[in-house]
């Protein structure tokens, strides 16, 4: 185990490096650089662009500037080149406000898409199995952002619920309360809207796993015991199928950063994805390589998790 | 003993048994059935939607400009006379320059499955290469020679395209004549050497391989297009490349879980055995066999692909005007949301009904495929 655990953590030490690597050059040897963003501003006079070339070492070779990054980065003190505020400031504070999301439409996708694949695999073949199939492909082969005004159209001409931003302007000095409730109803739609996806894969594939349980030999021993169908059903079939989504599991970390750049959008959501699309479109290096940096330790760590989630769940699985 | 000939014709017999049974049990798959059905009559409208809208005097022309005509509802009809709309309508109304929708939906209509088609056959050619190398040599080692001529001949290429031409033609000279010399010592197999410092032997071909797969699978692969498609020039190349680029993960690693077990197989040694080359056994007999579920991808791939150029679009990033796309269509209509909202229902609901298509086509020939899964249902 912990021989497994050592060189697991080597070899993604390793990859890890390697997309700093990557990344750092992605996002140099692409052409265009920022201190050109804005030729037309009369501000930018030669000289300034040389100051600014030299605070963000840009006129030093590609390694040593990969070098001053990385430094920068894990003692704290890379700035924005935007507002110069401190990226981790930036991340940390955007983060908070992700994560709400996150957790809302996580929650949602995972307590709606098991109930309703497990269900379809019962009564496959049935009107629910084929409802279910239908709205499944129908919300994976629609774009979300076509779906989100959809239901702004929807939502905005006949029921009073909040479509954009965190909370109602001006509502800081209301109670408590109210500000929850506030609160929850802005994230009703967007965590609906980032969930309703994720509940159509998921139910798809909670579905065809039940399906392939259900027809094992250890099933048809536990019916022809005579054990009643519920306890077929739900602790010999249901218990086996959940294997793969332990791995699944691990793999939801990475959606913090990535997940939800068009939603965020749309709901002007000041979120980690907004914040990702905010630098890329002002060529703010600093912020862009942090968040591919989380993002990818954020991999990183999902998979060690879901590798052992599944060694813990499945004693025929041994981590040498 | 049958002679040759009624061999071949009970094989053909066979063959054909075998597809129509193929095509029958396709064809009780309903929603697939219609799928299919959707694609093939999405192609046809492609096409003419281009040969229409296309040339100098284009029968319908997507990019005429009817400023007194601006934002008007579906059917009505047109006071244009110099270009008028099909027939003399416009069947989805106008835009916010009174350009017709549905002509500008037509030419949408083969761009769209242009990008989709060229991102998906980049992706699953690069993944066939990628799993297909890492299934079949697999095994074979790096050493530390591999690692030093390709890195010279990287530094090579750099080099010489950033300005400094004579050194990095001497150094990719140098890697090539480097590498014919590595090339015909192994074809020499004469006396064993002792293994030297650049014997040293890295890490295994499929190791090298998965290792990129992972590096790719740790950026999160709607920023990563992002931001690539961000700092580039907005060209339709870039796109359709980037999406190419970074969705073949997938398709890799399944085509080399198939190849390491196709590789063990009776008939790929029996092709060996008979003298069969590298490539005709790489091509000829064990491609074919894995390429049932690469085309399931490959059709899956598409209508993903789709999918992101809209949200790139949305995002203001997707194929550049003059270009229409469902994608940029549906984006640029959301600014007449409450006021023309023709302009965002129709190209949304042709990309759902597209996208739509290629998904139950695509679920439908993995059934087919699969026919575990299907007795299991």
């Amino acid at each position: 185990m912990t021989a497994f655990l050592a060189r697991n953590l080597k070899r993604k030490l390793v990859t890890l490096f390697l997309v700093t690597v990557v990344s750092f050059l992605i996002i140099h040897l692409a052409p265009g650089e920022p201190a050109q963003v804005d030729p037309l501003n009369p501000k930018f006079t030669p000289e300034m662009v040389e100051r600014f070339r030299r605070a963000f070492h840009l006129d030093r070779p590609l390694p040593i500037q990969y070098v001053l990054f990385y430094r920068d980065l894990f003692t704290g003190r890379s700035v924005s080149w935007k507002d110069n505020r401190p990226v981790l400031e930036k991340i940390g504070e955007r983060f908070l406000n992700s994560l709400p999301l996150f957790a809302a439409g996580t929650l949602l996708t995972w307590t709606l898409a098991f109930p309703l694949g497990i269900h379809a695999a019962v009564r496959r073949g049935g009107f629910f199995d084929r409802g279910t199939a239908f709205f499944a492909y129908g919300f994976i082969s629609l774009p979300g952002f076509f779906f989100a005004y959809l239901l702004i159209l929807l939502v905005v001409n006949t029921l009073a619920v909040p479509v954009l931003g965190m909370e109602t302007y001006g509502f800081e000095d209301a109670p408590v309360l109210y500000r929850l409730n506030d609160r929850l109803w802005h994230l009703l739609l967007p965590a609906g809207l980032g969930s309703a996806t994720g509940i159509a894969v998921l139910s798809r594939y909670v579905r065809s796993q039940m399906l392939e349980v259900i027809h094992q030999d250890y099933v048809r021993t536990a019916r022809a015991k005579g054990l009643p169908e519920e306890t077929v059903l739900y602790k010999h079939a249901l218990r086996n199928a959940l294997l793969p989504f332990l791995t699944m599991f691990g793999l939801l970390l990475p959606g913090l950063v990535g997940g939800s750049v068009i939603i965020e959008s749309i709901f002007s959501w000041p979120g980690l994805g907004r914040l990702a699309y905010e630098a890329i479109l002002a060529r703010d290096y600093p912020v862009i390589l942090t968040l591919n940096f989380i993002a990818a330790v954020l991999v990183l760590l999902g998979t060690l998790l879901s590798d052992l989630l599944y060694a813990a769940a499945d004693p025929r699985i041994r981590l040498e | 003993m049958m002679d040759p000939a009624a061999l071949a014709q009970a094989d053909d017999v066979g063959q054909v048994q075998h597809r129509g049974r193929l095509w029958r049990t396709f064809r009780r798959n309903r929603p697939a059935l219609a799928g299919f059905v959707f694609f093939c009559a999405f192609l046809v409208l492609a096409a003419i939607g281009a040969a229409v809208t296309s040339g100098r005097e284009p029968l319908v022309d997507p990019g005429r400009v009817r400023l007194e005509e601006r934002l008007r509802p579906p059917l009505s009809p047109a006071r244009d006379g110099a270009n008028p709309p099909f027939l003399g309508i416009y069947l989805l109304g106008t835009d916010d320059l009174g350009r017709d929708l549905f002509a500008r939906m037509l030419e949408g209509a083969w761009v769209s499955l242009t990008v989709g088609f060229i991102a998906v056959g980049i992706s699953v050619s690069l993944g066939i290469l990628a799993g297909g190398i890492a299934g079949y040599y697999g095994r074979r080692l790096i050493r530390l020679r591999h690692a030093a001529l390709a890195l010279t001949l990287v530094a090579g290429t750099i080099l010489g395209w950033s300005g400094h031409l004579p050194a990095g033609l001497l150094l990719v000279a140098a890697a090539l004549w480097a590498g014919l010399g590595m090339r015909r010592r192994r074809q020499e197999k004469g006396r064993p050497r002792r293994p030297g410092l650049l014997d040293r032997p890295l890490i295994d071909i499929d190791g090298f391989l998965m290792r990129i797969v992972d590096i790719l699978l740790c950026f999160p692969s709607f920023f990563l297009i992002l931001t690539v498609v961000a700092l580039l020039p907005p060209r339709m190349i870039t796109i359709m490349a980037v999406i190419g680029l970074t969705s073949w993960e997938g398709t890799a690693r399944f085509v080399r879980a198939e190849f390491l077990s196709l590789r063990e197989r009776e008939f790929v040694d029996a092709a060996r055995a008979l003298g069969v080359g590298d490539p005709g056994i790489l091509f000829r007999h064990m491609l074919p066999n894995a390429l049932g579920p690469v085309f399931v991808s490959a059709t899956l791939g598409v209508a993903s692909a789709i999918l992101t150029e809209s949200g790139l679009s949305f995002l203001g990033f997707g194929v550049p005007p003059p270009h229409a796309t469902w994608g940029n269509l549906l984006a640029d209509g959301r600014r007449f949301l409450f006021d023309a909202p023709w302009l965002t229902l129709a190209p949304g609901s042709a990309i759902l009904a597209v996208v739509l298509s290629f998904n139950l086509f695509g679920e439908g020939l993995r059934d087919l495929l699969h026919p575990q899964a299907r007795e299991g249902r």
